[in-house]
């Protein structure tokens, strides 16, 4: 069964947080996509999570109010070993989250890449 | 009675340098080394100060080194698959074979840390760089074959976390497979704000329904109203109960229900992974940018580090007769200091601790006799090495001591090579050793100059 997409209900000033753990390079973007579907569609915020040596990211953003479509895209690289768990959470809501192991057999540099696509409604 | 009468082969050697012959054919493109002075006194090889060095395995005691096995029959294991590797290797009837784990890079990782805990303690490292490993093998002694399995332990780091490949790489390279998904168009988003909208009502039903609360009752009589018209078939009414049932579960599993949270990850193990052809285009990009960074870390090859190991085993005769001797305990143990915080020499210089003790060590001539024997070995060695891009220099001093009852034997060597580059593509290179032994018997000593036309010097230390 196909679950719905997260929708999430948050203020205009909201934090975006990233939580990895385990001994894989985990890198995160967030696309914030303004007016989705229509014509004027356009990239509002982009926020990186690119730093594998700490735990957790967190950005604080102001954008307008309005319904947003946000893409947050997932890259699992093998380091130390492959096992990675990361979590995003906008406010205290969690939207996204995968854990697992990526180092599935003897070939060096192992990895994934997720999608996680939610709907930002700020008010 | 002079040295050069005590030792009866005394050679010294002046070869004409031949341009055109030391220009040919070596590998590589560089031309062979083309030897202008060599002189040898008592038994030293003089064809290369190698021979006096120590070597890296001196500093590192392996299971496979004191079972007299390849290390390359050494299976790393990585995963539950590869313990079958070690069922193998603890069959009697094999030889040559064993294993190394590395417990921190398994699939069950233990100890189970996060790489910013990995950078951030230099013991956390040294934990997680710990290896297990067991090796057998036969060998003939005396016409006999006898059985060697032998168990070691180790690990080894580098004292600035940033030097180690595990967390360089981790802070390297950031965005590039990311890039190539972005690329692909996997940032667009599919979702439309009329949808967006919609799931947010219907979230928004299921929530309010639940909740028990004042808006509940019109939320459970829409909710009725919308499952009513998909029961008549309805294709939109269809869509929303979809939704409204993900939500219900999504609602669940938020409430920690353990059959809602399987549900969902089962679900979403199949629909958030990127289709393969941006997933490989995303990692080769990763995987060709982390090898140049990791190539560019391996230039440094005067990263401060550090290693040390442990090994013991046992020995029998492969036939059964005999009793089970110990192959004794061995310690060894190297450390690297590359000048990090001396601004002449960071880059340039590298001075090496090595120290290696061996105990109860059987004298192989003696096995399967009533009196097997053993002997004790330290060895220890200071290397100084360094250098620029026209200049080389490595110096040694390293002193091998054998102890059995009623016997100990000591020898003192030295060891100097310097290369200094006379003009582009062309090499000077010197070597000088000397070895003591505490026999009575006086100095070994070996000297020889080479010219070495080739664009690199023939001390490289980052080999």
């Amino acid at each position: 069964m196909p679950l719905p997409p997260v929708i999430v209900n948050a203020p205009p000033t909201t934090q975006y947080v990233f939580e990895r753990s385990g001994g894989a390079i985990v890198h995160a973007r967030l696309s914030i996509w303004s007016d989705p579907g229509l014509p004027t569609q356009r990239r509002a915020e982009v926020l990186f999570f690119e730093d594998s040596l700490d735990d957790i990211e967190t950005f604080t953003r102001s954008l307008p109010k309005g319904t947003y479509a946000c893409v947050l895209l997932v890259f699992i690289r093998e380091d130390l070993n492959g096992v990675y768990a990361y979590k995003h959470r906008v406010g205290d809501q969690l939207v996204a989250e995968d854990s697992g192991d990526v180092n599935v057999s003897a070939q060096p540099g192992e990895g994934r890449a997720n999608r996680h696509e939610y709907g930002l409604v700020l008010a | 009675m002079g040295a050069a009468m005590r030792h009866p082969f005394v050679t010294t050697l002046v070869l004409v340098p031949l341009v055109a012959g030391a220009q040919s054919d070596a590998p590589g493109g560089g031309g062979a080394p083309t030897e202008l002075h060599k002189t040898v006194q008592g038994k030293i090889d003089a064809s290369s100060i190698e021979g006096l060095l120590l070597k890296a395995a001196d500093g590192q005691v392996s299971a496979a080194s004191l079972a007299g096995v390849k290390a390359d029959v050494i299976e790393e294991v990585h995963n539950l698959r590869d313990y079958s590797v070690v069922i193998k290797a603890l069959d009697k009837n094999a030889s040559g074979i064993g294993f190394a784990v590395t417990p921190a890079r398994t699939r069950n990782p233990f100890p189970s840390v996060s790489l910013k805990e990995y950078a951030g303690s230099g013991w956390v490292r040294f934990a997680a760089s710990t290896t297990f490993s067991y090796a057998q093998g036969t060998a003939p002694v005396g016409g006999k074959e006898y059985v060697k399995q032998a168990v070691s332990i180790g690990s080894s780091g580098f004292f600035v976390a940033d030097h180690d490949p595990v967390v360089h790489l981790a802070g390297q390279c950031k965005g590039k497979g990311i890039d190539v998904l972005v690329k692909a168009g996997l940032d667009a988003p599919t979702l439309t704000a009329e949808q967006i909208n919609e799931f947010n009502r219907l979230q928004k039903l299921d929530a309010d329904a639940a909740s028990g609360g004042a808006q509940a009752p019109a939320a459970i009589t829409e909710i009725t109203r919308i499952r009513a018209k998909a029961l008549a078939g309805e294709a939109a009414a269809l869509r929303q109960v979809e939704a409204l049932n993900g939500y219900e579960l999504r609602r669940l599993a938020a409430g920690g229900d353990a059959n809602a949270k399987a549900l969902i990850a089962a679900e979403q193990a199949e629909s958030i992974r990127v289709k393969a052809d941006p997933e490989k285009a995303a990692l080769k990009a990763f995987n060709d940018c982390a090898k140049g960074v990791l190539d560019e870390l391996g230039k440094q090859w005067n990263r401060s580090r550090y290693s040390v190991s442990f090994g013991t085993g046992t020995v029998k005769a492969k036939d059964g007769t005999g009793s089970s001797e110990g192959l004794g305990r061995t310690l060894a143990a190297s450390v690297l200091y590359g000048f990090e915080h001396v601004d002449a020499l960071r880059n340039r210089a590298a001075i090496t601790v090595t120290v290696r003790r061996s105990q109860g060590e059987p004298i192989a001539s003696t096995l399967g006799s009533a009196n097997v024997r053993t002997k004790d070995r330290t060895l220890t060695g200071v290397r100084l090495s360094g250098g620029s891009s026209g200049f080389r220099a490595l110096i040694e001093a390293n002193n091998r001591k054998d102890e059995e009852v009623g016997a100990t034997e000591s020898t003192l060597r030295r060891a100097l090579g310097l290369d200094v580059r006379v003009m582009d593509g062309a090499w000077l290179s010197l070597r000088y050793g000397k070895q003591r032994k505490l026999d009575g018997k006086g100095d070994e000593n070996a000297s020889f100059l080479v010219l070495n036309l080739s664009p690199t010097a023939l001390l490289d230390f980052k080999r």
